[in-house]
């Protein structure tokens, strides 16, 4: 059986609006193993959310298309897949959890009744088998008191409390693949680290494939292995993360990387990338990050790279991703 | 939740007292019973007597305040004219009040939810702006006014039922002064409901709800009408006590032997007892159904029960 | 690198940066809203029986005192003579119903602006310093929403005379505030707790100047859409209660009191019902268009 998970090859998502068409996703392509974390790093509007909801077939559609690209689930084709079969699959055998666990969950109903519904759903567990199975996997996300917090709401818990709700929620059912949607970035940063490491450990248990979504790249360094850089919609970078982060192919991802703060290094001012995300619906010509890329050229403004690989694993879209590379000082 | 429901409990009785001491204020401080009456009661010095002692015109305030009080906990609510009690009158009259509120009800749940949800899941097209157009309509026109044209349309020009009285009992006499009495409330649920519905759908946890494989039926009822009927249903336990309102012109046009209808003709006739008095019940009523609501809505939403 | 390539990476969306505060936005959607137009004309002709009825109707016409009304003209149908017909006096419909406006339309304009007043300033007053405060007033409007309004204002008129238009005016005014009150108090506290009002505290503003430039501004955006919308409904508020006749008294007129009177002649002339009642369902119908056009254009979330 094969170790790969997830593939994700050239997916293409386009959103249809009054003012016009949007490429959220523009061809995306990435692999998830066995017991392997990939990071999506990327500003807001990079297209990250929207790849992962789309994996999900969770995206609303109307306006929301998915135009092109295969997504393959242990090797099963998930995009046409009839929305009756699809539900079958979400939840039991891919599943997701968001950013604020406040507003993702119903937060009427009891968050034992709510994991209990995979159970149920999933399953056809009885009630009370449903209920046991919730308490075992409250325990396994270390919520104390499992057996009396069943029948608690989901305000009456603490932040850290609430992400791992949902995220015994998601993994109730021990999905292959597990993504995580900004997972930590409404969290203390003690918090983000005790969630992390939940995460990992889970992730070690049943060697599912975990997908961390962020835009914070110190979250993620300890975690993953492999990396992928999203910019408006696009792939920018992707390969190991250690290699990437010392030896980065990208003046995009080399301005990400530069604009966080080092304890052990005293400067002026905190170098930033100048300007901003493109709008969707205007894309600037040739190379997507050009405007703001300081190393740009005549060759960047008058057409689109394609992925290099500058190592076997190690991709980047640049004119000048050798360069780059072979530049790039250890960080 | 216990301790919820002990607590809006004692809220309530300051609210109580101090609804029952505006209505006071309002009788015997702003106004004067004495002030309104008609040229014939006027020329009748036993029926000065007669206000005078039923209101306590001749203590000072303090006194008439706890006589006042004092009334209200015995069920005192004075006489007609004639000499029939009034708080006899209200208990034989409300049976059909309550049989024309409830019905209201009815209508407002049938006609205003479903009409409201249908809209939401339609936003943007014909069937929703054509129905939030109605809706508008609906809550701009005076009740009596929909009275008279609706009586007028469907019980006189199209004879479809009687104009007027309970003779054909329920539903049939009850239908149209019903559906005239919840015509604005059923309005306003209509807008509720959509709105809540939208919001709703917008809702984080909906996305949850799909990225966990649930059924769509499920995810409706469970997460989408669930919690989008919270406000609708609150807003409908109050209307039990509100309806108690309408029916003053509804039950009076339409000729219903309820407590509104006492209320219209003594309103008409100058019977200033009677009108304070059936008044301070309705008041009480309202008071009662806001706890009770209170408490349903603790019930709903377990996000407030700990405030 | 060129300007024209930082434009391209500095815009978002579609506009140019231009600057758009929330009340430009309302007013750009207002002005291309059809419902807001309609409403607008409806009040324009309102505004124009009730602040110059004598450009359109005859006075005289309106009253038997004058000699207006003569008994032989009773109960005509429409005709080039009455435009709209005579009522049971043999007094001009059309007349009747210009006039009958003024103190239906004052009563609702009173009204709204003394429930807006009072409401506003005291829901301010007890989300701004909460506490004691708060728990005080929260209590009186408790206990004002306590009474159901009809019932409330039947008690209060059946109690009390006061000339003209100012019973009624009273009743709705007594009654409506603290719905007002508690809508201002709610978007209060919401105000009280962003960052902008900590950043004017630190810069040294003190409680009235906070209260005054910084959430008032907020608050007061639905209060002005309940105000139109309760406007048209305490129009129809004192129709009622002139038709129940607690309201406007004779020899004064409304359309409520025209209502009330037609109720004995309505078969014989439907049109002594319709044409009041008919303005009455316009005028109130008008303001609460305009209200959710208003409230559309502030928040244009929900109905897209």
């Amino acid at each position: 059986m094969s170790d790969t998970l997830l593939a994700v090859d050239e997916l293409k998502v386009e959103f249809h609006t009054r003012d016009g068409s949007a490429r959220a996703v523009d061809g995306v392509s990435f692999t998830v193993e066995r017991g392997e974390t990939l990071a999506i790093l990327g500003e807001s509007g990079s297209g990250k959310s929207v790849t992962a909801q789309a994996i999900m077939g969770i995206l609303d559609t109307p306006p929301a298309e998915i135009t092109g690209g295969s997504v393959k689930l242990r090797g099963r084709e998930l995009i046409g897949l009839e929305e009756s079969e699809y539900r079958k699959v979400r939840g039991k055998q891919i599943a997701m959890i968001f950013q604020d666990a406040l507003s993702a969950l119903n937060p009427v109903i009891s968050v034992g009744e709510q994991i209990s519904e995979m159970f149920r759903i999933h399953e056809g567990l009885s009630k009370s088998d449903a209920k046991t199975a919730t308490i075992d996997v409250l325990k396994r996300v270390k919520i104390p008191g499992a057996d009396v917090r069943y029948g608690n709401y989901p305000h009456e818990f603490s932040g850290g409390m609430r992400q791992r709700i949902m995220i015994a929620m998601m993994i109730a059912l021990k999905p292959a693949v597990l993504i995580a949607d900004e997972p930590t970035t409404a969290l203390d940063v003690t918090v983000q680290a005790q969630i992390m490491d939940l995460l990992s450990a889970l992730k070690e248990e049943t060697q599912m494939g975990l997908i961390l979504i962020t835009h914070d790249l110190g979250v993620v360094a300890d975690v993953a292995q492999k990396v992928m850089v999203m910019y408006s919609g696009r792939t920018f970078e992707q390969g190991p993360i250690n290699e990437i982060y010392t030896h980065t192919a990208n003046p995009y991802t080399r301005g990400l990387l530069e604009s966080i703060p080092k304890l052990d290094e005293r400067i002026g001012r905190l170098p930033a990338i100048k300007g901003l995300p493109p709008s969707l619906f205007n894309r600037p010509k040739g190379c997507l990050f050009n405007p703001r890329c300081p190393q740009a050229t005549d060759q960047c403004r008058d057409g689109e790279p394609d992925l290099v690989f500058v190592q076997p694993d190690h991709g980047s879209r640049c004119w000048f991703a050798q360069e780059v590379f072979a530049s790039d000082i250890k960080h | 939740m216990g301790r919820y429901v002990i607590r809006r409990l004692l809220q309530m009785i300051p609210v109580f007292f101090g609804t029952t001491f505006l209505l006071f204020l309002l009788l015997s401080v702003i106004g004067n019973p004495l002030s309104a009456l008609s040229p014939a009661q006027r020329q009748n010095p036993a029926y000065i007597a007669y206000l005078t002692q039923q209101f306590n015109l001749d203590d000072p305030i303090i006194v008439r305040y706890l006589k006042y009080i004092g009334d209200i906990f015995t069920g005192n609510f004075g006489t007609t004219y004639s000499g029939q009690s009034v708080s006899g009158i209200v208990l034989e009259r409300f049976p059909v009040t309550a049989t024309l509120a409830v019905t209201a009800i009815i209508f407002e749940i049938l006609i205003g939810i479903t009409v409201g949800v249908m809209a939401a899941r339609r936003r943007g097209k014909w069937f929703d702006t054509a129905s939030l157009a109605v809706a508008l309509v609906l809550i701009a026109i005076p009740l009596f006014v929909l009275a008279f044209v609706l009586q007028w349309l469907f019980g006189i020009k199209l004879g479809w039922v009687a104009p007027s009285g309970i003779s054909d009992g329920w539903p049939t006499s009850y239908l149209l002064p019903a559906f005239v009495l919840a015509s604005g409330s059923l309005a306003y649920v209509l807008r509720l409901t959509r709105q809540s519905l939208l919001e709703t759908m917008n809702s984080d946890f909906m996305r949850t709800a799909k990225a966990k494989g649930l059924p769509p039926r499920l995810i409706l009822r469970k997460y989408g009408l669930r919690n989008s009927l919270i406000p609708v249903v609150t807003f409908l336990g109050i209307e039990l006590g509100t309806l108690m309102g309408g029916a003053v012109i509804t039950e009076g046009i339409f000729n219903i032997p309820g407590i509104g209808q006492e209320l219209f003709s003594s309103i008409r006739q100058q019977e200033t007892v009677v009108v304070v008095g059936i008044g301070t019940i309705l008041v009480i009523v309202y008071l009662l159904s806001s706890l009770l609501v209170d408490v349903l809505y603790a019930v709903l939403d377990p996000r407030i029960r700990y405030e | 690198m060129s300007d024209v390539q930082l434009d391209v990476a500095t815009s978002i969306g579609d506009d140019p940066v231009a600057s758009r505060t929330l009340l430009s936005d309302a007013w750009y959607d207002l002005k291309r809203s059809k419902v807001f137009w309609f409403s607008a004309a409806l009040l324009v002709f309102v505004a124009l029986i009730v602040l110059f009825p004598g450009l359109i109707a005859d006075k005289a016409k309106t009253s038997s005192l004058t000699g207006g009304c003569n008994l032989t003209n009773a109960l005509l149908g429409p005709s080039s003579q009455f435009v709209l017909g005579t009522d049971q006096q043999g007094c001009d419909v059309w007349a009747l119903s210009v006039y009958g406006a003024r103190p239906s339309v004052a009563v609702g304009v009173i009204a709204a602006v003394g429930t807006t007043v009072i409401g506003a300033s005291l829901g301010l007053i007890a989300g701004f310093y909460g506490g004691k405060t708060d728990s005080i007033l929260s209590r009186i409007f408790d206990i004002f929403l306590g009474v159901p309004y009809i019932i409330g204002a039947i008690v209060l008129l059946s109690v009390i005379t006061l000339p003209g238009i100012w019973g009624v005016t009273l009743a709705i005014t007594l009654l409506s505030w603290p719905v007002a009150a508690r809508m201002v108090r709610a978007k209060t506290i919401e105000a009280r707790g962003q960052d902008y009002v900590l950043a004017a505290r630190a810069l040294g503003a003190d409680n009235r100047r906070i209260m005054l430039r910084h959430i008032l501004p907020n608050a007061i955006g639905p209060s002005i859409v309940v105000a139109v919308i309760s406007l048209g409904l305490f129009i129809g508020a004192e129709a009622t209660l002139s038709y129940l006749g607690l309201g406007i008294r004779p020899p004064d007129f409304s359309w409520g009191t025209m209502i009330s009177d037609a109720q004995n002649t309505f078969f014989a002339a439907p049109w002594t019902l319709f044409v009041p009642a008919g303005l009455l369902t316009i005028t109130v119908l008008a303001f609460v268009l305009l209200g959710e056009a208003v409230s559309d254009a502030l928040d244009p979330k929900l109905r897209k």
